[in-house]
């Protein structure tokens, strides 16, 4: 009797489950993450590591409403540093032939707009400009996700896997044209952790064609405190950035 | 030994009904690709974009869709979750985003694979809908109506091996979601080739051909074949063939452009093959050319494309050389000139519409692009589809893999190679369609290989030498037998013994000089399915690929040398047990298995003489089911070990060399895997597409499990050690931690190429020390992580941890951080990226799952096949350690140096004493100077400031890529460069106290710096 009533609440459950819309899968993520909790929160001050392969970077990254962000990662007494103020931004990574801060091109700044963005692409996307749809469910390593499914403007296209039990983000995958050049990559979210009433992933993974490119450990994550929009600044002495360095000179 | 595992393993593997383990359990273990791509395979079609021609999608025999965005500098491969086998491919050019497959190749040759249907992708090959027509096997054209997109023809041949409706030409209205047949000539007859007319789309032709292939003859032609054409969109059909030959027609292929609407161009084979031409929509043919050039093997290369520039023109790919008219079909000639370095068999073209200069060409040897009308060729050394039928290895270090290929020949190429495998590391040995290339033990000099139909060699690799040691028969009368793809194996009891098989199985003991005959006629000897001279329908064509009656698996058991399992292609399944005095034929003790179906791999067992696995395939009868049988009484009883997991019919079955009841499938769509002796299978899909399987290897010592795939080239899982430890109690736990493989610490290795990324690299195993363990879920929530601890019980790494469901595998880089410093010049920081390695010894690895805590071990130890002594090694350790804390020590003086002087100058303006201020004004200075003398603080790379501290990581970088004994010269300069920086840190120190003295004496507070504890405490 008792395996009758177990075996009905999980027919009435994936009934229910199977008549779920776009809007109450977002609905049930953002309430089991905790969206409407950020609504409290200003800044967000984030410590932890990025590894690739045998290096390890630590990074901090600190957000600022309304769009403010700045990354900081250091190695060997090396600082890689990335700002945006909410329109432009700039970088300054060593490792990659710039010793002094150069604007970010169009592409990079649209990835950090990503970064900035408090709630994430999902919510509020009608306002965003994008076009999400929930494209059923898919397996996932044995656990049932829905597929919602993020278009922008520009052609990007981000699939988000939502497992259907904890309404947790489990993985992404995206196509982004980057420079003329679609790349695909696979981020997973793990070691979920509440904090302030929010549920965040303090681990993620990108794969490129299968294999790990990065994984990012977070180690604390601080709301509130006080973050001068020095930070986001403008540097100066910042060289303009080319139109397009990839264009050719037809002259 | 082996008995012991074999009682443990079996009790272990007992999976429960609960547990319903899946494919997932593989985890995180992953195959690699390593090529070869230097010879590529056989492409089966071509399209490229009309408005960027840069964008191409090569569609492969076996290897799937291929798509490059560059003009093919780069391809990605698009469609591994499908069949491999492409007939056709069709880009929207309208929206080019959007392209139709046809599966199945067209090119129907012996070793074909098989489609399923009709795909399309709308976001670039992403994503992929099947949509129907699953049952036509092989697809030769998708045209999309040039006007309404939702309108689709499709040409589809049909089925190869036997009979089926679902064959001729489809239409679909409504973008793919229904079709309807709106020509059908009958069961037997498929549709080859299908044009419409250019700006008239109602119009179309649709060339049709009646034919069938079987294990031991193929037949090209028959009353089916012949042309139709219909003016009203397929509603109905005229048969159109005013002016061509009388009598069976065999395979059409057709040709129309755009500047001459009723000119049409019909290749048509007959008794007398030739090209035929319409100058009035094809309502009457003329005879243009019978050019060997453009008639040779029709079933195989039936293929013309007009040029869409130049009326005149019109090319025939095919054998030899790709030749074209220049006279709408009169005259054939070679487009080559100034090259033609290209393989000789052609089945797909492409040729730019708006620059006819410009052409694509798809072979047996992979694509190739011309810039000059075919006069010249560029290769795409980066399609790695090739053709493997065996797979061999050695027990070198890194071993070689040895393989014969599709119309490719034989060769042999590292497992890993300094920064992977390259082309260029790949050597060929044999030409010809190569099978089993096979290294022989005794001697490292030595490789046995073949050609097709039984010719086989010994091959000396120092002078490359060829000695042909293929059997004859004693009688001059007898024809020996050889299947296209001839047994050759190294005995597994006795390795100077090899075996081959015709009708009969040769024995060896001399490496090929003498061969004894070992067995009687070991087929059904069926006469009427010896009848290759009148093979190939119209036009005959005895290549070898149809012989029959022959062996086609060997084993001998390697526990007792006279047992010895052989099968046929005619469906026997023989054993001896008395080393070839007396054979038993089998296979009529396998129920559910039809009759003379192909006994495609027999494997003896390696723990007991009476049991073996044998894998059977009838797909040249049509019969698309895999069959697979164990028998533990030497063939008296069989069981059936499939399960409904398996897909496609079956290659090659083996048995763990390790684990009794962990057994490997090859099936034509993919890699099976069973834990429980066949009871329950998995599919393997860990980076391994849905490609044919045809041979694998489990390597002795490496555990690497290595394919032979026919479409993909060799694939290798390395190491499947943990796969061995899977039980149906790991199944029940959350996690266990599986035993770690001691990881030998490499030398390291390295080479310099700027080759371009127009060449395939092949990957390394990792090389790294591995932490393994299962987990019966993804972790989602809370903290989940490694740590590493040495044995005096200090955590001396934390590790991000694997999440997946199933196996994971965690690389543990075994080496230190890097020497902390604090550096402006991108020189010091190239030398001193890496830390030093751990040294080998026994390692805690320690799991952390949220409340939970696992152990396990690992070892590190020194290679034993090092050339550096125990000594040496350690000398090596000591002096790189000396020379790492050296740089720290430096990089901690800098620090307090930078301090002290930014400290004096702070003071000195809190002084009122000139003299002390003037002091401490001249001590900052001399700080400054200090610093530079100290460490470059030049961020130019090429600044040439070589300070104390680019002295010593000079000599550590190069200390940490060595492993053996330090060069004296290193140990001195290590000597000289400590004498130095002592006297920099006895002047520094002397400062400080000096200045801190007259502050004291002043009555001023001291300076203080950052402490050695605050230096080195953890970023």
């Amino acid at each position: 009797m008792k395996v009758l009533k177990f075996a009905a609440v999980i027919f009435l459950f994936s009934t229910v489950m199977f008549a779920q819309t776009l809007e109450e899968v977002l609905n049930s993520h953002f309430e089991a993450t905790g969206t409407d909790k950020l609504a409290e929160v200003s800044t967000v001050i984030t410590n932890g590591k990025v590894m690739q392969a045998s290096f390890e970077i630590p990074i901090k990254a600190y957000n600022k409403r309304p769009m403010k962000f700045r990354s900081e990662g250091s190695f060997q007494g090396m600082e890689i540093v990335t700002i945006y103020d909410g329109e432009s931004g700039w970088s300054k990574n060593p490792f990659m032939g710039s010793n002094d801060f150069q604007q970010l091109p169009q592409d990079q700044l649209d990835q950090i707009k990503d970064q900035a963005d408090f709630e994430g692409m999902l919510f509020n996307w009608e306002e965003k400009g994008y076009n999400v749809t929930l494209d059923g469910t898919e397996d996932f390593e044995g656990i049932e996700t829905y597929v919602v499914t993020l278009s922008k403007k520009n052609g990007d296209v981000y699939k988000h896997f939502i497992d259907t039990e904890n309404f947790i983000l489990l993985k992404m995958v995206s196509k982004i044209n980057f420079r003329g050049v679609e790349t695909e990559a696979t981020t997973l979210f793990s070691n979920y952790k509440e904090v302030n009433g929010m549920v965040m992933p303090f681990e993620t993974e990108t794969l490129v064609n299968g294999q790990t490119a990065a994984q990012i450990s977070i180690e604390s994550v601080e709301f509130n405190k006080d973050v001068p929009d020095s930070l986001f600044e403008v540097p100066e002495t910042v060289p303009a950035v080319e139109e397009d360095s990839t264009k050719v000179d037809e002259k | 030994m082996k008995k012991i595992f074999f009682i443990f393993f079996a009790a272990a593997i007992i999976i429960s009904a609960q547990t319903k383990p899946t494919s997932d359990m593989f985890g995180s273990i992953r195959a690699r690709h390593i090529g070869p791509a230097t010879m590529s395979g056989r492409i089966s079609a071509i399209d490229a974009s009309n408005i960027d021609p840069r964008v191409i999608w090569v569609g492969s025999a076996g290897g799937g869709i291929w798509k490059s965005t560059n003009s093919g500098t780069t391809f990605k491969p698009v469609f591994d979750d499908h069949t491999q086998s492409i007939g056709t491919i069709t880009i929207d050019q309208r929206r080019p985003d959007t392209v139709w497959v046809g599966t199945g190749e067209t090119w129907v040759r012996n070793s074909v694979s098989v489609g399923d249907g009709i795909y399309r992708t709308t976001n670039g090959g992403s994503d992929w809908e099947h949509l129907g027509l699953e049952n036509t096997e092989r697809i030769s054209k998708v045209i999309i109506h040039p006007e309404n997109p939702n309108i689709i023809y499709v040409a589809a041949l049909g089925q190869l091996w036997s009979a089926n409706p679902e064959r001729g030409v489809f239409k679909s209205t409504d973008w793919g979601k229904s079709w309807s047949k709106i020509l059908f000539i009958d069961d037997n007859t498929g549709c080859s080739d299908l044009v419409i007319e250019p700006g008239n789309p109602n119009v179309i032709y649709a060339g049709m051909w009646d034919f069938r292939r079987k294990a031991y003859t193929f037949r090209s032609g028959g009353p089916g074949s012949s042309l139709f054409k219909s003016t009203n969109g397929g509603d109905s059909w005229n048969e159109i063939i005013e002016g061509l030959p009388e009598g069976d027609k065999g395979r059409i292929a057709l040709a129309v452009t755009e500047l001459q609407p009723e000119m049409v161009y019909a290749l048509v084979e007959s008794e007398k093959t030739g090209l035929y031409t319409s100058t009035d929509y094809g309502n009457s043919w003329e005879l243009k050319s019978t050019s060997v050039m453009i008639s040779e093997r029709p079933f195989y290369f039936s293929l013309i494309v007009a040029d869409q520039v130049d009326s005149n023109k019109i090319y025939k790919p095919g054998m030899a050389s790709l030749w074209v008219s220049n006279d709408a079909g009169a005259s054939f000639t070679s487009t080559f000139i100034e090259g033609g370095k290209v393989h000789s068999d052609h089945h797909a073209f492409w040729i730019n519409p708006n620059n006819n200069s410009h052409l694509y060409l798809g072979t047996d040897g992979g694509l190739y692009t011309s810039y000059d009308k075919g006069s010249s060729w560029i290769h795409s050394q980066n399609l790695p589809l090739s053709q493997f039928y065996h797979v061999s290895v050695d027990n070198k270090k890194p071993y070689n893999v040895y393989g014969g290929l599709q119309d490719n020949g034989s060769w042999f190429g590292p497992s890993q190679s300094p920064g992977g495998i390259e082309n260029s590391d790949w050597q060929n040995v044999g030409f010809g369609d190569g099978f089993n290339v096979v290294p022989d033990p005794g001697d490292e000099n030595i490789i046995f290989w073949q050609y097709q139909g039984g010719n086989t060699y010994r091959f000396y690799i120092d002078t490359r030498e060829a000695k042909d040691i293929k059997p004859y028969s004693d009688d001059a009368d007898e024809k020996l037998r050889f299947n296209w793809n001839t047994p050759l194996v190294i005995s597994r009891f006795d390795q100077n013994v090899i075996y081959t098989g015709a009708q009969y199985l040769f024995r060896s003991s001399d490496k090929g000089d003498n061969w004894e005959k070992i067995s009687p006629d070991l087929t059904t000897n069926d006469v009427d399915k010896q009848q290759q001279e009148n093979s190939g329908g119209i036009t005959i064509d005895n290549s070898t690929a149809e012989n029959h009656c022959t062996i086609i698996t060997i084993s001998d058991s390697p526990i007792e040398s006279k047992y010895i399992w052989v099968g046929t292609d005619d469906g026997n399944l023989q054993v001896t047990s008395d080393g070839g005095e007396t054979w038993t034929n089998t296979v009529q003790n396998i129920s559910g298995l039809p009759a003379s179906t192909w006994s495609s791999f027999v494997y003896a067992s390696n723990f007991d003489t009476r049991t073996a696995y044998a894998a059977f395939d009838g797909h040249r009868s049509g019969d698309m089911n895999s069959y697979l049988f164990k028998t533990t009484d030497l063939g008296e009883t069989w069981i059936d070990i499939t399960d409904e997991n398996i897909q496609g019919y079956c290659h090659v079955v083996k048995e763990d060399p390790v684990n009794p009841n962990l057994l490997f499938l090859g099936t034509e769509f993919g890699l099976y895997i069973s834990l429980d002796s066949g009871d329950n299978w998995f599919r393997f899909d860990g980076n391994i597409p849905k490609v044919g399987i045809f041979d694998l290897v489990i390597h002795p010592t490496t555990n690497d499990v290595v394919l032979a795939t026919h479409g993909r080239g060799i694939l290798i899982i390395d190491n499947i050690s943990p796969v061995r430890q899977l039980s149906s109690e790991i199944f029940e736990n959350d996690v266990t931690l599986l035993e770690n493989e001691p990881y030998i610490i490499n030398d390291p290795q390295s080479q310099q190429t700027f080759s371009g990324d127009q060449n395939f690299v092949g990957g390394n195993p990792p090389n790294t020390a591995m932490i393994t363990y299962y987990m019966k879920k993804r972790h989602i929530f809370g903290d989940m992580y490694l740590e590493i601890i040495d044995k005096d019980g200090n955590v001396i790494k934390k590790l991000t941890a694997g999440k997946k469901t199933g196996i994971n595998r965690v690389p543990w880089y075994i080496n230190k951080k890097p020497p902390k410093v604090k550096v402006s010049s991108p020189l010091l920081i190239s030398q001193v990226a890496y830390g030093p390695s751990y040294p080998p010894g026994e390692y805690t690895v320690r799991l952390v799952k949220g409340k939970n805590i696992y152990e396990s071990k690992i070892i590190l130890m020194d290679d034993p096949d090092s050339r550096h002594s125990k000594e040496d090694r350690e000398m090596q350790f000591a002096v790189l350690n000396k020379s790492y804390n050296m740089i720290e020590e430096i990089s901690f003086l800098v620090k307090q140096v930078v301090d002290l002087s930014k400290a004096a100058i702070a003071k000195s303006t809190q002084v009122e004493d000139e003299e002390l201020k003037s002091i401490l004004n001249e001590a900052s200075k001399d700080m400054d100077a200090l610093q530079k003398e100290l460490v470059s603080t030049s961020s130019n790379r090429l600044s040439g400031e070589i300070r104390l501290t680019e002295k010593i990581a000079d000599v550590y970088g190069s200390l940490v890529f060595y492993q053996g004994r330090p060069t004296e010269s290193q140990i001195n300069r290590l000597n000289v460069l400590e004498k130095e920086y002592k006297k920099q840190l006895a002047y520094y120190e002397s400062t400080l106290s000096s200045l801190n003295e007259k502050l004291q004496e002043a009555g001023i507070q001291v300076i203080t710096v950052t402490t050695r504890e605050e230096y080195f405490k953890e970023d």
